[in-house]
């Protein structure tokens, strides 16, 4: 990877947490997540294509390493003893000052959502990427992304407090 | 509404209909109320997610993400508070992650924003700084209560001159600034050296107009700042209320 891209994707830092924190809902695995991301990029860097975005494929990169983790969590978790399972720690609510503000709301929504619902409302609705391109980063269909997107916005204005036409935009895979 | 309204409302709404598909939803919108309704709850619901998570942007990137970006060796290992301050390159650095262009100049040894004549709020920029060094380890943020400011130490160093400084980058009314300040007596906390950025329009390239991103280190050094104190040091320090 050249230098110029390797400025290119310092440059991509913040938007990368915010996409990051939009999938953990936590500002140091956001951190972690970017990192671990960057540094798999630049082992892979010959895979990346010049003159294609560099932004989708670090997305990519993210969400692929994030089920990774969520996945060997769930198996580390699995392989401890009830009684050993160390008792979990809402990190936010160690930092009282800021867990009103809106990050922090949004974050305990964002929450609810299933991980591949979180990825596609972030990259929609947040990074206003098309429904194609979205489809193109996360390797799924368009109908996927609709249905995804249309399942996520519903739960969340289910918690802000408003309601959307029921049983619409079924799944399609 | 019909299933097939709602998904070419919400199709319409992320903009990706042709132009008579766009018609034709502006049709429905202009005679069902509950259409509109429901795109009004779309742009809301969304606003909320954007606005949210853009605190996000506002935030200083932590170092260890730009030398991961850079594929700078390690430096702290991941989880680590305390950053590893690079004597010649953080600010640029750190540049890289937080601002599209970096100008301005150093004010070292006395404190004043250059090119800032807004006392007062060079004042409660200060204040938030010397309030945030005293309570936050570094690599955490302050966010100052009720104000659009937040501090994020960086590095503590025991200097021979001056006592306990602290490296800091700080968001002030969306300026950001990079900065050394030391504690008093007085347990306020002196900008010794400021540097403030100018956010530009995102060009791909960044660099000091200055060419003066080594005086907050030199200004360590000047103070015979050495090393930046590790973890455990400086929770010690800081339980001590500072003192050594």
């Amino acid at each position: 990877m050249s230098e110029d891209i390797r400025d290119e994707l310092v440059g991509l830092l913040p938007r990368l947490r915010r996409f990051a924190m939009g999938l953990t809902g936590d500002i140091s695995d956001a951190d972690d997540l970017v990192q671990q991301a960057c540094e798999k990029a630049l082992r892979k860097q010959h895979q990346w294509q010049p003159g294609t975005r560099l932004d989708s494929w670090m997305y990519r990169i993210i969400q692929t390493t994030r089920i990774d983790n969520v996945r060997s969590r769930r198996s580390d978790t699995a392989s401890l003893e009830t009684g050993r399972i160390p008792e979990a720690r809402d990190r936010r609510s160690e930092h009282a000052p800021e867990h009103h503000n809106m990050l922090d709301r949004v974050s305990r929504i964002l929450d609810q959502l299933p991980q591949d619902q979180r990825a596609v409302m972030v990259l929609v609705a947040v990074e206003e990427r098309s429904y194609q391109e979205v489809s193109k980063i996360l390797e799924i269909p368009v109908g996927t992304v609709m249905s995804r997107l249309y399942r996520a916005r519903a739960r969340i204005q289910s918690e802000l407090g408003m309601t959307m036409p029921a049983g619409t935009v079924a799944e399609k895979t | 509404m019909r299933e097939q309204d709602c998904e070419q409302i919400m199709a319409y709404h992320d903009r990706q209909l042709d132009r008579e598909q766009s018609a034709k939803v502006e049709q429905l919108l202009a005679v069902d109320i509950e259409a509109r309704e429901f795109l009004a709850q779309l742009q809301e619901s969304d606003d909320f997610l954007r606005t949210g998570l853009g605190e996000v942007l506002e935030q200083p990137v932590p170092q260890h993400l730009v030398d991961a970006a850079r594929g700078n060796p390690a430096g702290p290992a991941r989880g680590k508070k305390v950053l590893a301050f690079p004597a010649r390159s953080f600010v640029s650095r750190w540049a890289y992650a937080t601002a599209a262009s970096v100008t301005l100049a150093v004010v070292a040894g006395t404190y004043m924003l250059a090119g800032q004549p807004d006392l007062a709020q060079s004042d409660r920029l200060a204040r938030v700084v010397s309030e945030g060094l005293e309570v936050t380890a570094s690599g955490d943020i302050y966010r100052a209560p009720g104000q659009q400011g937040q501090v994020m130490p960086m590095a503590t160093f025991a200097t021979a001159d001056a006592g306990v400084c602290r490296q800091y980058a700080a968001q002030y009314q969306g300026e950001q600034n990079v900065g050394l300040a030391c504690r008093q007596p007085d347990s306020r906390w002196q900008i010794r050296a400021q540097q403030t950025l100018a956010a530009g329009s995102q060009p791909r390239l960044y660099a000091p107009a200055s060419g003066s991103e080594d005086q907050i280190g030199d200004q360590i050094k000047a103070l015979g700042g050495g090393q930046p104190l590790g973890m455990a040091q400086e929770e010690i320090l800081m339980s001590n209320g500072w003192q050594r």
